[in-house]
């Protein structure tokens, strides 16, 4: 166990990538699901794609981790082209036997749906994969702060986002070492059906709940005793600054998103 | 029977590239009965390999083999598990049952015993710990004090009858009366059911007092072993490998650097005062 989760999947590194500031990347990829879905014609959807492969080669991700990212939603993909195949209805008839009926319009769309998927994902995992789970939260936070001033809890939301990542594989070790000590006792685990196994987990998770609760208990006290009293004019020791950087990704992003809009129109 | 171990390998992720060896060639055994002590700096291997006794990790080559039973075979692991008991560190965090008494009769449970059976060992076994069952068999453990908690998730396995019962710092956390306890507590089970004791622990002291043998880990391997006395004459080793010596035997070390004749393999206060006794009567 343990080893096979990669949470937050960070490569850490240097690039330009890595360097843009948090909530440029936040609002960039937003930009991107955007785009995505303002494509209209299956050749723009080039744009988008050279767009993702550009950032890749700049961030010198290894293209491993996309196809992991990507590996998982395979089914989810197959399922959604069957679908929109079969489904879509349309006029031009390409294929025709029994109840099934595959035309033009629903290949199309069956398409555009695979290619949209694959582009979000790649494109959403691109920021998880260049940006420090740290770094995310603080993004999060700056980018909602505004909201803040109608009660919005932005501070509240990255500390808890904060926290629990940081609990993660604290609490994946005690849940391996609760199961060691169970396992000795004699629990097994793996035999038995669903509802019996399910109930052989009770003995990991009641001890892993008293234990987050313990945990809680005593981050909060820490906390407390160190006079944390929310975001109120607590300063930060890493400012977010907007860079030169930052500018140059809104202007390039810009310039795709027009140039989508307007091959748009050229191939309509 | 006793536990041999043959030429014992154990590395984390091994056959990746993060491979890192945690045991280097052990073999050893362990008697039957025996109270048997394991030694060694914080990050040597004692937690990994007290996992190995009974198949929690399983040996990257080498063997472990319980009465026999080989921990590496699928059919025999069980049996080999059924007789070696863990107490890990920490015990108390893996108390989960609404009640003392259910909590302590799980392990027996597994292994077989029918509900009876399994509510007389746990009876039995909270008596043994000093939990009296008429007062706690019906408490949530979640109820109980720390010092309480710990008895009674040791109860749990000692509910489960092992013929060998590892303890990976059993006493870690306790106040001095509660290190006493547990220690006698340890001493009477190897004398009352013949079960022997392996225990890791960072006192030399009590290492010292119960131990009749001692095995040192280094760096995952195996540096020395014997009785305390023998283990205990290497001072200066012991000292390179950041461990210390019992305060008997620190006293003698000093004293004997002072001029005074005192024999080697004093690691205990009895024998120390006994061999002062001598060193007036005769010098």
């Amino acid at each position: 166990m343990g080893n096979k989760i990669t949470l937050g999947q960070f490569i850490p590194g240097d690039s330009v990538v890595h360097r843009l500031d948090p909530r440029t990347k936040i609002l960039l990829m937003v930009a991107f699901i955007v785009l995505v879905f303002v494509v209209k014609s299956l050749p723009v959807f080039l744009i988008p794609a050279a767009f993702v492969i550009a950032v890749v080669m700049l961030a010198k991700v290894p293209v491993s981790y996309l196809k992991n990212a990507i590996k998982p939603i395979r089914w989810l993909l197959l399922f959604m082209f069957i679908i929109n195949i079969f489904v879509t209805p349309g006029e031009k008839e390409l294929l025709h036997f029994w109840i099934f009926r595959i035309t033009e319009e629903s290949l199309t769309q069956a398409v555009y749906i695979t290619v949209r998927l694959v582009l979000l994902v790649s494109g959403t995992s691109l920021l998880t994969l260049t940006t420090s789970p740290i770094r995310l939260t603080d993004g999060i936070e700056k980018l909602f702060s505004p909201f803040a001033r109608f009660g919005f809890p932005a501070h509240e939301l990255a500390m808890m986002m904060t926290i629990a990542l940081r609990f993660i594989p604290t609490l994946m070790e005690e849940v391996d070492r609760i199961r060691k000590a169970q396992t000795a006792r004699g629990a097994d685990f793996t035999s038995g059906n669903i509802i019996e196994r399910a109930k052989a987990m009770l003995p990991i998770l009641i001890p892993l709940f008293v234990s987050a609760f313990r945990r809680a208990d005593e981050l909060a006290m820490a906390m407390e005793s160190r006079c944390y009293r929310g975001g109120e004019g607590r300063t930060r020791m890493v400012e977010l600054k907007l860079g030169k950087i930052d500018a140059v990704a809104f202007v390039v992003t810009a310039a795709v998103f027009a140039s989508v809009i307007l091959l748009n129109g050229v191939l309509a | 029977m006793p536990i041999v171990i043959e030429q014992l390998n154990y590395s984390y992720m091994a056959g990746t590239v993060m491979a890192t060896p945690a045991l280097k060639d052990i073999s050893l055994t362990i008697e039957e009965g025996s109270f048997f002590a394991i030694i060694g700096h914080t990050g040597s291997g004692k937690s990994t390999f007290m996992q190995q006794l009974n198949g929690l990790l399983l040996p990257t080559s080498g063997k472990v083999l319980v009465d026999g039973f080989d921990t590496s075979d699928k059919q025999q692991i069980k049996s080999a598990r059924a007789r070696v008991g863990m107490v890990f560190q920490y015990p108390e965090y893996q108390l989960f049952e609404d009640t003392v008494l259910k909590d302590v009769a799980f392990g027996p449970k597994n292994l077989g015993m029918s509900e009876v059976e399994a509510e007389a060992a746990a009876r039995e076994a909270m008596t043994m710990v000093g939990l009296d069952p008429e007062r706690f068999a019906e408490k949530s453990p979640f109820e109980l004090s720390g010092g309480e908690k710990r008895r009674a998730a040791l109860a749990g396995i000692i509910a489960m009858k092992p013929k060998y019962l590892a303890l990976d710092e059993p006493m870690a956390g306790l106040d001095p009366r509660g290190r006493r306890t547990t220690l006698d507590l340890l001493e009477k089970l190897r004398k009352d059911t013949g079960c022997a004791i392996i225990m890791v622990s960072h006192s030399m002291d009590d290492v010292a007092r119960c131990a009749e043998t001692v095995a040192v880990l280094d760096g995952g391997a195996l540096v020395m072993t014997g009785t305390p006395g023998e283990v205990f004459s290497h001072g200066p080793e012991l000292r390179a490998m950041g461990l210390s010596l019992p305060q008997s035997a620190q006293m003698a070390e000093e004293l004997r650097a002072r001029g005074i004749a005192l024999p080697e393999g004093i690691v205990t206060p009895e024998a120390l005062a006994a061999a002062l006794k001598e060193v007036r009567v005769h010098g």
